[in-house]
């Protein structure tokens, strides 16, 4: 993802006022931010909450951002931050020793950071092999990794295929998968 | 990427790794929503909304007493929540702070947004209704400024707010 030439972009005209590109990256890098809010337990108004603060730090953050680079690593630190304030803000609160607020929690130190990024990325950009796929793939595939998945009898019926025939459809949709342009610019990177 | 091959060689994997990739995008629209609207604190110049009433404090206390006496000094131990008033060159905002909430109002009564800031810089914005009304919930921990913009698009900043004595 070293300077993605997409991201580059949605932060140039973002900072040079364009809501569009402020709507792209908010949308790109959402599931990142919720995802570390996740770690923390935080869901629902707890994880808009954090999110808000994320992005309104982001906003005045926008102009000194020289290196889109190090955009997801600075959401990463920011929201690990929010989410350890709004818990020791709860503690403070609540004085009842809640066992979930010890131990729930990482350390919040810069550990995960990496890790949190390149799974990030490396699912964002399976997001976009997934919409590249035709129609066919995205649904057999969506039936395979559905919770729980479907069975060929299932995926049979409901695509019109013969039985026999699913196994050799997954395994071609796969193989377009993992051709697609997003995923080959992330094995270079 | 030293990784790559254990999700990306194996079929199941791939198919597991895709299923866990689209199930985080589906992120609630109301997460989305509030990250898009943060947009429209960018750029906002505002006028400093100074002090003229705590009811906490004295009346010498107070940066301008002129005219806004009419409360009984001495409230910090009587009934009722503090209140506070910011006045700018064309808009005051009157602040109530409750146990549960900060209550307040912009006057003369409008609609607009409002931006809680903390030292760390900005925390979260409310709606302000269409007669000026605004809540914040719950009080901010820590000291905290109310960074207000109009429909009609002024911008004020009150003073630094200490939520506790």
């Amino acid at each position: 993802m070293r300077d993605d030439p997409a991201v580059v972009d949605l932060v140039l005209r973002a900072q040079a006022g364009d809501a569009a590109a402020w709507d792209g990256i908010v949308e790109r890098y959402a599931p990142l931010v919720w995802t570390v809010c996740g770690r923390y337990g935080l869901t629902g108004s707890d994880a808009d909450d954090v999110g808000g603060g994320v992005w309104l730090r982001l906003v005045e953050r926008l102009d000194s951002l020289r290196e889109p680079a190090a955009l997801p690593g600075w959401l990463v630190r920011t929201t690990q931050r929010q989410c350890l304030q709004l818990l020791r803000a709860r503690k403070q609160q609540v004085p009842v020793n809640d066992p979930e607020l010890g131990e729930g929690a990482p350390d919040g130190e810069a550990g995960g950071v990496d890790t949190d990024i390149l799974v990030a990325e490396r699912r964002h950009a399976l997001r976009m092999a997934f919409a590249e796929l035709p129609v066919r793939c995205r649904s057999l595939l969506a039936m395979l990794f559905a919770e729980p998945p479907a069975s060929y009898a299932e995926i049979s019926v409901a695509l019109d295929l013969p039985v026999g025939a699913v196994g050799p459809t997954r395994g071609r949709c796969l193989d377009r998968l993992r051709r697609s342009r997003a995923l080959a610019a992330l094995e270079l990177a | 990427m030293t990784d790559v091959p254990s999700w990306w060689s194996d079929d199941d994997r791939l198919i597991a790794e895709l299923g866990h990739a689209v199930r985080e995008a589906r992120v609630p629209e109301s997460f989305v929503r509030a990250g898009k609207g943060a947009f429209t604190w960018r750029t906002v110049d505002a006028e400093l909304a100074e002090l003229r009433l705590d009811s906490w404090l004295s009346a010498s206390e107070a940066s301008e007493p002129t005219g806004l006496r009419d409360e009984p000094p001495g409230r910090r131990h009587g009934a009722g929540p503090r209140t506070l008033s910011f006045a700018a060159r064309e808009l005051s905002i009157e602040v109530e702070i409750h146990a549960d909430a900060v209550r307040g109002q912009l006057v003369p009564a409008q609609p607009g947004t409002l931006l809680v800031r903390d030292d760390d810089g900005p925390v979260r914005d409310v709606p302000v209704d269409d007669v000026g009304w605004f809540v914040i919930e719950p009080v901010p921990a820590r000291r905290f400024r109310l960074h207000v913009r109009t429909a009609a698009g002024s911008a004020v900043i009150t003073d630094w707010i200490h939520p506790q004595p």
